[in-house]
């Protein structure tokens, strides 16, 4: 059997993932292949799987971003989870991502939740104290988390190599998914409220962006670097991090000094301090000759304690409603941290085109950085860029409904 | 220690050489080996895309897996990488803090190739080979043999996207063949115009195709059907696009000269004219909006060099269409034949057996028809039974279907109508047929005026069958005939009579 793993722990993700394997699934471990492929090789692959399936061995399980679910299993590259033998009770996962586990205007699942992102901010309180005596309450607004950045690099900036914020993002670019919060804490969102067309163009939605894209232009957080940024707060390089996955694991890297980290909610807006709520779900592809192996590796996958282990391994959250309260209250003080940034998280409309969406935007966005680091980018290049994909947006809603 | 190297790299070369499918499969082979022969504990290998100046990782090695993470790295233009990316050479990374060195990769982009075997542009590429032991930097010695090992993995590299090219001409050809057996067979059905955009859509593998077609009567470009990557088959009837210049980019791509345009934005979109005998008859318009991937180069030459042959296959649909039409209609009073009558009657009859629906059958010939044309000339027959025809086809509704069934008969099927609603068209038609007035010259009588007979029976109130109800509203139109015509009858009421009088 194949199954395909988006990077879920970098350069560990195989070994990690082999692991899981061997602890939660014994019997299906030696004869599966691992390949670890990246969101952007998988998109393409998945359409090419339909254009020219002799190209590459597709895989017979594969793990997707969770708004790719209504896209691909109205192409019918999936299998439904119910004709394998899983058992899906919505009741039993988060809210906000059931609607993403099923086909459009169906409740036939076709994904399930495997792990689970959520936004929010991460910082070293020794860093912040040499610069305010109240770090919470300045990182409580996003003006107040540009004053701390300020603060930061006039104390630590002397040394060349520091950013005040550590960039998350594995590529060393952004992604939408990096800049949702920043959208919703200042009241834009990517579609209007009847989902007709695309917010894009709206103010508030264009000034969410532009903050976020602020943070490279203005020299707060690195961009296109080599291997990113990764590691710099651990190295003293960096003192705060918007990130998705938990810290604890992230900043616990073998070999490093420990030190004091605590995690907010997003710096908020006018409208509230809002988080980003992913999964990472596992879905069986539909010409699989091995389906109900298939369902029995997801079944195992998505037993409660695999989930709590593996999302501790890959610094995820586990996203089954028990799971996730075992979770918050194994250590002290994660209920009071995180219940309070899950509450206030939401996620994206289950449309067929949200997946595309996040492309054209994460292409624009690639663009908009790639002249962020020339020195070219300016704030009307920024809006042109934007209109231009709101455009195409509006147009591919009317074609294919949001 | 010369010996040692060029062992290494003959071993390097016959491994890569050994049954190896696909780039990704010799890039794992090779990065692992190249890792093995000198001790690394990871190795990237990143593609440096000129466009954005910026190096994007493709593949990992690490312990025993190969994997696709992700690093992009902007490299500006004075940067020392940028030299040895294009110039050659070893660049040691200054922000890591343990050795990792950068050695480029370069071999010709594999459809750059020009028939005369002349090599054009170039693709590069750079391998990051990291140990993470700080202490352990790389000698001279390894150096070289890491650009010998490299030299060796770029060959490789062009050599297997140049077999994966030559796999995907192959495929594109066996696709244009079945192509061509899916245009020729589309003449021969009822869903041709379908046929034909599924197998654009499923061979090219786009994510949609839209086809307009050329409307010159209205001087319009009309929507007819949209087929995409989801399996949905759409009408687009009700996309109208005068044909003006300047009122939509459609109509001036149909107006214009150009053969094949790809949409600027994004490589996406492809706009096929079509054009027979030198005359635009549509336009076809094919995108990967959807999946947001370019259109491939040879896809568009594959396509417009196809042009001509969608275009006769959709103008050979677009006849059928037409012939058809005319062998299923009555030129004369634009009436279904009695052929077509007959095959969408037995379509109705089924489903109201089926499902149990009400069904009623008109009977109608024209009284005194034969001394019409006797009197007046056939000329004047043919505009009595257009007249009729006119008004028959104005009282009905939408779900009636009228038929002519030979001379001045006419048949009329009702699905789902009762007696009652069979008996009200009935009358309607009566008085609106003795309204018709047609001039006439040179006669005694300044205008010709006609009546109709109608025979009504039901399903499954008189009959209980197709041929039952036929012959049952045959009787009835028989007793009005022999009463001596003029008005209707309904089956039902003359056996309800009958039984009363016996």
């Amino acid at each position: 059997m194949k199954i395909w793993v988006l990077p879920n722990s970098g350069l560990l993700t195989g070994v990690d993932f082999r692991g899981l394997l061997d602890r939660f699934a014994p019997e299906y471990s030696p004869r599966i292949s691992i390949q670890v492929v990246n969101r952007q090789r998988m998109w393409s692959a998945l359409f090419n799987y339909q254009r020219r399936p002799d190209d590459e061995e597709f895989p017979d399980v594969i793990e997707i971003p969770h708004y790719w679910t209504p896209l691909f299993a109205g192409m019918e590259i999936f299998e439904p989870l119910t004709e394998i033998g899983l058992k899906f009770d919505p009741s039993e996962w988060i809210g906000p991502l059931v609607e993403h586990c099923y086909r459009r205007r169906t409740k036939v699942p076709y994904s399930v939740p495997w792990l689970m992102d959520v936004s929010a901010l991460h910082y070293r309180v020794d860093h912040l104290q040499e610069v305010s005596h109240k770090p919470d309450q300045l990182l409580a607004t996003w003006d107040g988390f540009l004053e701390a950045c300020r603060l930061l690099r006039a104390r630590r900036g002397k040394d060349g190599d520091y950013w005040p914020i550590e960039n998350s993002n594995l590529r060393g670019t952004v992604n939408i998914r990096d800049i949702l919060p920043s959208i919703w804490n200042n009241g834009g969102s990517l579609f209007t409220a009847d989902n007709s067309r695309s917010a894009l163009h709206r103010e508030e939605t264009l000034r969410g962006i532009e903050s976020y894209l602020d943070l490279f232009s203005k020299g707060h957080m690195p961009l296109l670097r080599e291997k990113g940024s990764r590691g710099t707060m651990i190295e003293g390089k960096a003192s705060m991090c918007i990130s998705r996955r938990q810290a604890d694991a992230v900043f616990s890297a073998e070999g490093s000094e420990t030190f004091p980290l605590k995690t907010l909610s997003v710096p908020g807006g006018l409208f509230g301090s809002h988080s980003f709520l992913s999964s990472y779900n596992l879905a069986v592809m539909g010409f699989s000759k091995e389906k109900e192996a298939a369902g029995g590796l997801l079944t195992r996958l998505i037993q409660q304690q695999a989930q709590l282990e593996y999302a501790k391994t890959v610094s995820a959250f586990p996203c089954t409603m028990a799971a996730f309260e075992k979770f918050i209250f194994s250590a002290p003080g994660r209920v009071h941290t995180y219940a309070h940034i899950v509450g206030d998280a939401g996620t994206v409309p289950a449309f067929s085109i949200t997946g595309t969406y996040f492309e054209i935007l994460d292409e624009a966005l690639d663009s908009l950085c790639g002249k962020i680091a020339r020195g070219t980018y300016s704030a009307a290049l920024f809006r042109e860029k934007m209109l231009s994909v709101s455009k195409e947006m509006d147009y591919l809603i009317a074609l294919y409904g949001g | 220690m010369l010996e040692q190297s060029t062992q290494i790299l003959y071993e390097f070369h016959k491994e890569l050489n050994s049954s190896i499918e696909g780039p990704r499969e010799l890039l794992s082979k090779g990065l692992s080996t190249i890792a093995r022969h000198l001790k690394l504990d990871q190795i990237f290998y990143f593609q440096w895309e000129p466009k954005s100046s910026v190096l994007s990782l493709q593949l990992v090695w690490r312990g025993d897996y190969c994997m696709e993470l992700e690093e992009e790295i902007y490299v500006p233009d004075n940067s020392p990488l940028l030299s040895v990316l294009t110039m050659g050479g070893i660049h040691i990374s200054q922000n890591l803090n343990y050795p990792a060195m950068y050695v480029p990769l370069k071999w010709p982009q594999p459809d750059s190739f020009a028939p005369g075997g002349k090599k054009r542009s170039m693709r590069y590429g750079v391998l990051r080979m990291e140990r993470l032991k700080k202490s352990w930097s790389f000698s001279t010695r390894e150096k070289e043999l890491a650009r010998g090992l490299a030299d060796e993995l770029a060959h490789n590299i062009m050599q297997s996207e140049l077999d994966l090219m030559h796999g995907r001409q192959v495929r594109r050809l066996t696709a244009l063949t079945d192509l061509t057996a899916v245009f020729a067979s589309s003449m021969r059905s009822d869903d041709n115009m379908k046929f034909i955009l599924q197998g654009i859509q499923k061979y090219f593998g786009f994510d949609r195709v839209r086809l307009y077609l050329v409307n010159s009567r209205d001087q319009k470009l009309k929507g007819e059907l949209s087929t995409d990557i989801q399996g949905h088959v759409r009408s687009l009837s009700h996309e109208e696009i005068p044909l003006l210049p300047g009122t939509h980019r459609f109509a001036d791509i149909v107006l214009g000269s150009e053969s094949t345009i790809v949409d600027k934005y994004r490589d996406s979109v492809l706009y096929l004219p079509l054009t027979v005998q030198g005359k635009r008859v549509g336009l076809l318009v094919v995108d990967n909006l959807i999946s947001q991937q370019p259109i491939e180069r040879d896809d568009v030459l594959s396509l417009s060099s196809f042009a001509g042959q969608i275009a006769l296959a959709i103008d050979n649909a677009m006849l059928f269409e037409e012939v058809q039409e005319l062998s299923q209609y009555d030129e004369l009073t634009g009436l279904p034949l009695r052929r077509f009558f007959n095959q969408r009657f037995a379509e109705e009859m089924y489903r109201a057996e089926r499902f149990g629906q009400p069904m009623a059958f008109i009977w109608i010939d024209i009284d005194k028809f034969k001394d019409v044309n006797d009197t007046y000339g056939h000329q004047m027959g043919d505009k009595v039974l257009k007249e009729v025809s006119r008004v028959i086809m104005s009282n009905l509704r939408k779900i009636d279907f009228p038929g002519r069934y030979g001379g001045d008969e006419i048949q009329i099927m009702l699905p789902q109508a009762h007696a009652a609603d069979a008996r009200a068209i009935a009358r309607r038609l009566d008085e609106e047929v003795k309204e018709i007035k047609i001039p006439v010259q040179f006669s005694s009588e300044p205008e010709v005026r006609v009546t109709i007979s109608q025979g009504i029976a039901t399903f499954p109130g008189d009959s209980a069958s197709a041929d039952d109800l036929l012959k049952k509203a045959d009787e009835a139109l028989y007793l009005v005939k022999s009463r001596g015509g003029g008005g209707f009858a309904l089956y039902g009421e003359i056996e309800e009579n009958n039984a009363q009088n016996s």
